[in-house]
This record gives structure tokens, C-alpha cells and sequence, in this order.
């Protein structure tokens, strides 16, 4: 116990000191815990941040569990013992992380939820949402799909990975919009490829052999809606299937530009990077910050790809 | 030790005989035995009819060709696991590899080398991460698994500092025929490079001297009776071998969709090892065939396209492959035991 105070105030007085070097420059320091980094939407969100930091002086330092929830807990608690300012997580499952944001919260550092948020439980250690949610990006391409087929038709969506945040919301989001719009659209097939590319090829593929008809596909992700894009073409069906997807990736929209696919829900991550430093300045500052802070989504079809196209990644 | 060696020889190709000939000859089989070493044959067999009943797309030339085309590439990695299962060892950076080697190959094309040269490149990270594997297991006499499962880690962490954790593009047209192209118009040229690998593989394993080496030192080194340098360099081939078909595939991959993650190949190490043993090649060395092989990717093939032709929910597919998964090692284990 004693120890630990000590090696606490020792921490404190190197913080200190530190502290006095760069005079008033010094910002937070920040501790990222991505969901997985290998992934264009992350490679944004960690420029929008690095970017940011060098207007704020802050220190981030990015840790990436590649979709493992028990290695994300893990890196959450390697952050308490850091003593971040800071820890900022990308939630692979949103209620594995409840007991490590506790943690946190107890060890007094700010938690701030990125992009995939923790349970209503887990949202009390928490002190912000920042990102474009999910369900938001679903509801947007739930739109497109309305919007494209007239309100009625066939539509099968590939998905990520079973039981993930995005996953469920994505799909989620989309049926919203269509019973909101008082659309008649039948799912025909809710099918998993894992964010992969190459799954998405092979199980649209067997979708295809499955419906002779369908109007329209949803990949939960621009690369598997490029995917299915591909199995599609390889079946010459691209006259029939109106294929939709999530992201924005450079490769979608000039697809979208092309008129090879219909339409993609812009996340703007490079936003989503600069508004979390910028609120994890204000929580170090002491200040208040509002509890969600949303980034837009934008829909991209033929008609607004000219618009948006500078925003693609 | 006479058995040992000529248990690979002397079998009739397509099926080999796991059990050594001296040892069963005199005695009677037990009525289950040719059940429980064709497995996959008959899972293969109740999937089928299954299928057939349940989906009346399913038999369609069409989806049978699909079925293969989208196995080979599970394939090409499940014949190098295979050789490598044989040495009783094996390769969890294969996950690694499929996505480093399609990262090195769309590089090299970016930075202006020609077609041929880039998929040199592709296949020379594979046998790089092969040499390192295998260098690092028989020199420290680690544990193949864990070796492995390091490197993998290495390889993946350098193909996302190799892309700054982008997606990349391939920049030669040309380049997607490997992965899109077909014979006669309607055979890809992955399934024609998965059957011919496996071919070419079985006859090098039971006709060549290598390839019988791989079988003693998975069963016996000491009692092989051989030199100890031959099976080191037999093992480290093993190794080279597993990881460059390993490359292969995240070229073709690549080649299949034109763009590349780092985590292209994430799963593909279980599966690759699934698909061995359930074609009938042992965890535990000196048994099987890369034959077998293509059997055990065809079942995992069917019964992926079955759960989407049948619109199984997602969660209720972790549950059969996970159960596939379990049964797999259980009959091993009992195999080897018996």
C-alpha cells in the first residue's frame, strides 16, 4: 500500500517535472485503444488525432488488439498503469470493457468512447461518445436503398463480424430506415464475411446462387461491398444487384463515380480524430464536454459523389 | 523400425493406409476402422445428399464450381500445413504470410516492377518467413506452436508498417487472371494450381526420398535411422515449403479481389489445419497425404456454402464449425491412440 503511494508520488513529481520543461504547451497525454488498426476508417482517425495533438501538445500513444476483446482489456489496464490523462477506446466488445473503463475511472483518468461505444452500465465510467455511430451509418445506407429501389425489392447485406458493435448496429440502423420510410423491402439474407474482402466475394457468390432475384446488397464495409461487387460482376448481374456500403474508402467512391456501385455512408474519421483530442484537452483542462459528440455521416450516391469525393480515404 | 519407413511406400495412391502394413497384416481390422480413417470421404457423402434435399441449387455445376473456387485458395495453404503436419509440426504464421506476400507483390508493382518480378517478390517473402520458422524451431527446439504464433505476429505487425495499415491496389491489369481467370471459361486456374499442387505433393511424398524422410522424422527421427542433418534439412524444407505455398495464396488472393490488407489471411491457420486433419493427416505426425487434403477443404467448402444457401443465422454457424472444429481432434486424438 505504502509502496504504491510512494511509487504514485514518485510518478507524479517526473510528471511535474516534465510538466515545467515546455511551459504552458503541455497537453494530455492520451492513450488510444483502437478496435483494430489494420483498417483505412483507423488509419484516419489516427491522423485526424496525430494532426490535432501538434495544436494541443498532446501525447498519444496508439495500441491496437486487432479484434481481441480479452487483449483490448488488457491494453486498457496497461493504460491505468501508464497513468494516461486520457484512455480512449474503440470498444471490440462493448460489454467486455465495462470492468477495465471502471478501473479507469476509479484510477481518475478520463475515458472517452470512440466510434463503438460500451453499454448503458459501462456508460457511467465513461465521460463521451465520439464518432459517427453506427446505427446512424446503417440508417443512412437504409436511405440510399429506399431511395434507389423506389421503396420495394430483395436485399441481402454481408456483414462483419457476428456479434460485433457495427455488425448488429449497421444492420440494426438499415431495417430502422426502412420501416420508417414505410418501405416494403424484404431481407432476403443476412449473411457473415468477416471485414473480409475476399469472404465477401465468396459468400455473395453463394447468395447469387441462392435468389435469382435481388435488388440490392448492403456490405456492412466498403471493402466487402467491393467484394460482392466482384462476385456480382463475375456472374454478370450488375444490371440487377445495386450494391451499398459503409465507410467512404477512396476505392468505393470512385466505384460510386463509375457507377459500378450505388452508394456508401461517408464516415468522416478524420473528424472523429480531432474532435477526441480536442475533448480530451477540455476534460484535462478541467472543463465540461458534451456527452456525444457526433461526426456526419454523408451519404455518398452518383448525384453527391462530386461533393464528397475530397473526403473519401 | 523397417515398418516406419515403408509405411508411405506401398499403399494404393489416392488412399493411403495410415496404419504401418507389418503391424496389421496379421492381425484382424476392427470393423470400424476403414470409418474412422476415411471420415471426411463420408462426411463428404452425408453433406451432399444433405445438400441435395435441403437446396435445389446446391448440385448445380455452377455452385459446385463456386464451391471450389472459393476453397482452392484455403486449399494451397492447407497443402503446405499438410507436409508440414507430417513432420508433426506446424505453421501459425501462415496467417501472416497470405497477407504480407499479397502486400509485398502490390508493392513491388507500385514501384514499378513487371508482373513476374512482383509475384517473385511475393513468393520470396514466403520463403523468407519459411527459412526463419524453421531455422528458429530447429535450432532452439522451441515449441513449434508458439514459434510460429510469434512470427506471425512479426510478419503481420511489418505488412501494417509495409501499408501504414492501408488498403493497396494492384497496378498491373494483367495480374488478376491468376486469381480470376478460367479454363474453358468456366474452370479458375486457383482450382486447376490446388488439384495439381496436391497431386504433384502426394507423388513427391511417396515416391521421392524427401518425401518419405518427412514422413520418418514425423514419426520417429531417432528410430529413422538416418543422418541428422538429412531430417534437419528435411524439416527446414517442410517449413519453407508450407510458408511459400502460403504466399502463393495471398498472391492469388490479391490477384482475386486487386487489393490487400494485412489481414487478408486472419483464421486461415486454423482452417488450413482444420481442413489437414480432417482430410485424415495427423497432429501428430507421419500420417496422411496432401490427397486427403483436398478432401478435408472440399467438406469445409460445402458446408460454408450450405450455410448460406440454407440462410443459417450467423450465430448459429459459429456453432457448427466449432463443432466440426472439436470433432476433428477428438477422432485424431482416438485414431492415434487405437
Amino acid at each position: 500500500m505504502s509502496m504504491k503511494q510512494l511509487s504514485v508520488r514518485l510518478v507524479l513529481c517526473a510528471a511535474f517535472a516534465s510538466l515545467s520543461a515546455p511551459a504552458f504547451a503541455q497537453g494530455p497525454t492520451i492513450c488510444m485503444v483502437h478496435n483494430n488498426a489494420d483498417h483505412p476508417s483507423i488509419t484516419a482517425v489516427a491522423k485526424g488525432m496525430t494532426d490535432e495533438a501538434a495544436n494541443f501538445g498532446a501525447e498519444i500513444t496508439f495500441l491496437d488488439p486487432a479484434f481481441d476483446p480479452v487483449k483490448q482489456v488488457a491494453m486498457i489496464e496497461d493504460c491505468i498503469s501508464r497513468k494516461a490523462n486520457v484512455i480512449v477506446v474503440n470498444a471490440v466488445d462493448p460489454a467486455a470493457v465495462v470492468p477495465a473503463i471502471t478501473k479507469a475511472k476509479e484510477a481518475g483518468i478520463y475515458v472517452i468512447m470512440q466510434n463503438a461505444d460500451t453499454t448503458p452500465e459501462g456508460k457511467a465510467f465513461t465521460e463521451a461518445f465520439i464518432g459517427s455511430q453506427s446505427f446512424d451509418q446503417g440508417y443512412a445506407v437504409g436511405l440510399m436503398i429506399v431511395k434507389a429501389l423506389n421503396g420495394t425489392g430483395k436485399v441481402a447485406v454481408v456483414t462483419g463480424k457476428t456479434g460485433q458493435t457495427d455488425t448488429v448496429n449497421r444492420t440494426a440502423g438499415m431495417e430502422a430506415a426502412f420501416k420508417d420510410s414505410g418501405a416494403t423491402i424484404e431481407l432476403i439474407a443476412v449473411q457473415p464475411a468477416d471485414w473480409s474482402k475476399d469472404k465477401a466475394l465468396t459468400v455473395m457468390q453463394d447468395i447469387l446462387t441462392r435468389f435469382p432475384q435481388i435488388d440490392a446488397v448492403f456490405g456492412h464495409d466498403d471493402p466487402m461491398a467491393l467484394g460482392a461487387l466482384e462476385a456480382i460482376k463475375a456472374q454478370g448481374r450488375e444490371a440487377e444487384v445495386k450494391v451499398f456500403g459503409v465507410n467512404g474508402n477512396k476505392e468505393a467512391c470512385a466505384a460510386i463515380k463509375s457507377g459500378e456501385m450505388y452508394g456508401t455512408a461517408l464516415q468522416l474519421s478524420y473528424l472523429v480524430g480531432v474532435y477526441t483530442v480536442r475533448a480530451a484537452y477540455d476534460l484535462n483542462q478541467g472543463r465540461l464536454i458534451s456527452k456525444t459528440i457526433l461526426a456526419p455521416t454523408a451519404p455518398v450516391t452518383p448525384d453527391t459523389v462530386a461533393q464528397w469525393e475530397s473526403q473519401c480515404w | 523400425m523397417k515398418t516406419q519407413e515403408s509405411e508411405p511406400s506401398g499403399q494404393t495412391h489416392g488412399h493411403p493406409n495410415p496404419v504401418p502394413p507389418a503391424k496389421s497384416g496379421g492381425r484382424k481390422r476392427h470393423w470400424s476402422e476403414p470409418l474412422r480413417n476415411h471420415t471426411a470421404v463420408l462426411l463428404l457423402i452425408v453433406l451432399v445428399i444433405a445438400g441435395s434435399f435441403l437446396s435445389d441449387v446446391f448440385l448445380t455445376p455452377r455452385n459446385i464450381l463456386n464451391i471450389l473456387w472459393a476453397v482452392s485458395l484455403l486449399g494451397i495453404v492447407a497443402l503446405g500445413q499438410t507436409v508440414l503436419l507430417l513432420t508433426a509440426r506446424f505453421d501459425m504464421s501462415v496467417a501472416g504470410v497470405v497477407g504480407l506476400a499479397g502486400i509485398v507483390t502490390v508493392l513491388a508493382q507500385i514501384n514499378g516492377f513487371g508482373l513476374y518480378a512482383s509475384i517473385a517478390f511475393g513468393l520470396g517473402s514466403g520463403v523468407l518467413v519459411g527459412l526463419c520458422n524453421g531455422a528458429l524451431v530447429l535450432a532452439t527446439g522451441a515449441n513449434p506452436f508458439l514459434v510460429t504464433l510469434g512470427v506471425n505476429l512479426l510478419v503481420y505487425s511489418l505488412a501494417l508498417s509495409l501499408t501504414e495499415s492501408k488498403t493497396l491496389s494492384a497496378t498491373i491489369p494483367e495480374f488478376t487472371v491468376l486469381g480470376r481467370g478460367q479454363l474453358f471459361g468456366f474452370l479458375h486456374y486457383s482450382v486447376i494450381l490446388f488439384i495439381a499442387l496436391a497431386l504433384i505433393l502426394e507423388f513427391a511424398l511417396r515416391r521421392t526420398i524427401l518425401g518419405r524422410t518427412i514422413y520418418v522424422s514425423g514419426l520417429n527421427e531417432v528410430a529413422g535411422g538416418l543422418s541428422g542433418l538429412r531430417i534437419q534439412i528435411t524439416k527446414m524444407s517442410a517449413f519453407v515449403l508450407c510458408s511459400t505455398l502460403a504466399a502463393l495464396t495471398g498472391i492469388i488472393m490479391t490477384s482475386r479481389t486487386t487489393s490487400t490488407v494485412a489481414s487478408a489471411g486472419f483464421g486461415m491457420e486454423f482452417d488450413s489445419i482444420i481442413a489437414a486433419v480432417l482430410g485424415g493427416t495427423s497432429l501428430f505426425g507421419g500420417r496422411g497425404g496432401t490427397l486427403r487434403t483436398i478432401v478435408g477443404v472440399v467438406v469445409l467448402g460445402v458446408m460454408n456454402n450450405l450455410l448460406v444457401l440454407l440462410n443459417v443465422p450467423s450465430e448459429a454457424q459459429q456453432i457448427a464449425k466449432g463443432l466440426v472444429f472439436l470433432a476433428v481432434v477428438l477422432a485424431d486424438s482416438a485414431l492415434r491412440r487405437s
